[in-house]
């Protein structure tokens, strides 16, 4: 049995998956990857991650949705989430506000363009 | 019969226009001032690369439809030079390829046995892009669910359907991206690399496919690919890189096609790729990326933006001030060496 943490990233931009995935393996990290709100979710069934790392606006479900129904439930209620949103309060006429991030029980929200160390500080202080 | 690979997604960009160019050094015309007067006219390139072959420079830019008239229009009046425009052309990109040249290859040996010309093709850091006429995107998109199967989108229209609804809200996201001094993720950068150009006609596809699985069998990972046009019709420069410590065991897979093909080759390469909030949805990046290699002095041998991302091959001489270069005109959290 492994003791490395298992986290999974959900960003619909592959290429910051990646880049986030290679950031967390360097640390020693095992990491998981799905690219939507739903394929989140099934992968969350599959294996329980010790850590979500969420992005907000993807397609299917977004990761307001998805937090929001892991913080509901009381088998998923203590997996810590990170946000990520690229919309932080330049867009305010969306619903992805911070606030509305906030109203979701999120562990950690983080406006993008994400600072890779930055979040892996915010990474270690909730594991 | 072997299982699919399984992988996690894949886009479709359609209604754009693909120009290809082909530069030669003798023209006095390099990818900066055409890079630079398209992000003038605040034209965003989705999908861009360039790559030097010794004697000219080509390039594909990719543009939504929207923009064909004013990109022509740039051209001709700003360098009276030649190049081809294909209106109505997609790009359908598959992810993540973890560097893995397996599943380049599949791609590679799908579209051949399916008669599917792909009129270009390049890698990021997570993505295979391939540029293809709309005519045949349906095709070429049933086609990827032969050799590969989808944890997102079980078919086609599983992924067209996920998509609606979201864009206007992109457009306001990428609106507000704009900066000066653009962000990046991070900067991942592989050295030791040696850059390898194939001058071949499109026609052998399919062998191209084998050497990149032969390429796997020997353990290789492949993190630079694309093609690029060469004037000569039919016949493109398939551009990547393989690690020099392994010259050896690729060697014998390219010598494998070589009787059909030209192959010339750069030793000591390195290879950067870096990626940026919706790089792939705003003008000016990669103008700003070549304007900053320009001013260190950094010639690059090649370049690809497709997706969010830019990844670039210079001689390994250079990569010191190529890394100055963007680190001073991008905003760069991180750079991190990889083996």
């Amino acid at each position: 049995m492994s003791d490395k943490k298992y986290i999974l990233v959900v960003d619909d931009d592959p290429d910051l998956v990646e880049t986030v995935a290679m950031m967390l393996e360097s640390k020693g990290c095992e990491v998981g990857m799905a690219y939507d709100g739903i394929e989140g979710e099934e992968s969350i069934k599959q294996r329980r991650p010790d850590l979500v790392i969420l992005d907000i606006m993807m397609p299917r479900k977004d990761g307001y949705v998805l937090c929001s129904e892991l913080k509901a439930k009381p088998e998923t209620r203590d997996i810590p989430v990170i946000l990520l949103t690229a919309v932080g309060e330049a867009v305010p006429s969306t619903r992805y506000s911070h606030a509305d991030g906030m109203a979701t029980e999120a562990d950690e929200y983080i406006p993008k363009p994400i600072d890779t160390e930055s979040l892996w500080k915010a990474v270690t202080n909730l594991l | 019969m072997t299982a699919p690979e399984r992988l996690g997604g894949f886009k479709i960009l359609k209604e754009l226009t693909r120009i290809s160019m082909v530069l030669p050094e003798t023209s006095g015309l390099s990818p900066l001032p055409v890079c630079r007067a398209v992000s003038e006219n605040k034209i965003n390139l989705p999908y861009f690369t360039s790559v030097f072959d010794g004697q000219a420079w080509g390039l594909n830019l990719i543009v939504e439809a929207r923009d064909e008239a004013g990109i022509c229009r740039v051209l001709e009046e700003r360098f009276g030079h030649p190049f081809v425009s294909t209106p109505k052309s997609a790009v359908l990109s598959i992810f993540p390829h973890k560097k893995n040249p397996e599943i380049t290859g599949k791609l590679c040996e799908v579209f051949d046995r399916e008669g599917l010309e792909p009129d270009a093709m390049a890698t990021s850091p997570s993505t295979i892009s391939v540029v293809i006429r709309e005519g045949i995107l349906a095709k070429a998109s049933e086609a990827l669910f032969e050799p590969f199967s989808f944890s997102a989108y079980r078919t086609p229209t599983d992924w067209k359907l996920a998509q609606k609804g979201k864009e206007q809200l992109y457009k306001e996201v990428v609106a507000s991206y704009q900066e000066q001094r653009p962000k990046v993720y991070g900067l991942e950068y592989y050295e030791g690399q040696d850059f390898i150009e194939i001058r071949a006609n499109r026609k052998i596809l399919g062998s191209v496919g084998a050497s990149f699985r032969g390429f796997a069998r020997s353990g290789l990972s492949l993190v630079f690919f694309t093609t690029s046009p060469t004037g000569a019709d039919g016949k493109d420069v398939l551009a990547f890189c393989l690690p020099m410590s392994q010259s050896r065991a690729y060697g014998r897979v390219v010598q494998a096609i070589a009787p059909a093909v030209e192959i010339t080759g750069v030793s000591s390469v390195t290879v950067f790729s870096m990626n940026g909030p919706h790089f792939g949805d705003r003008h000016g990046i990669a103008s700003e990326l070549l304007s900053a290699l320009q001013d260190h002095g950094v010639r690059h041998l090649a370049l690809s933006c497709t997706i969010a991302s830019i990844s670039g091959v210079v001689p390994s001489r250079q990569m010191k001030s190529a890394l100055e270069a963007i680190e001073e005109r991008f905003d760069v959290p991180s750079m991190t060496r990889r083996e």
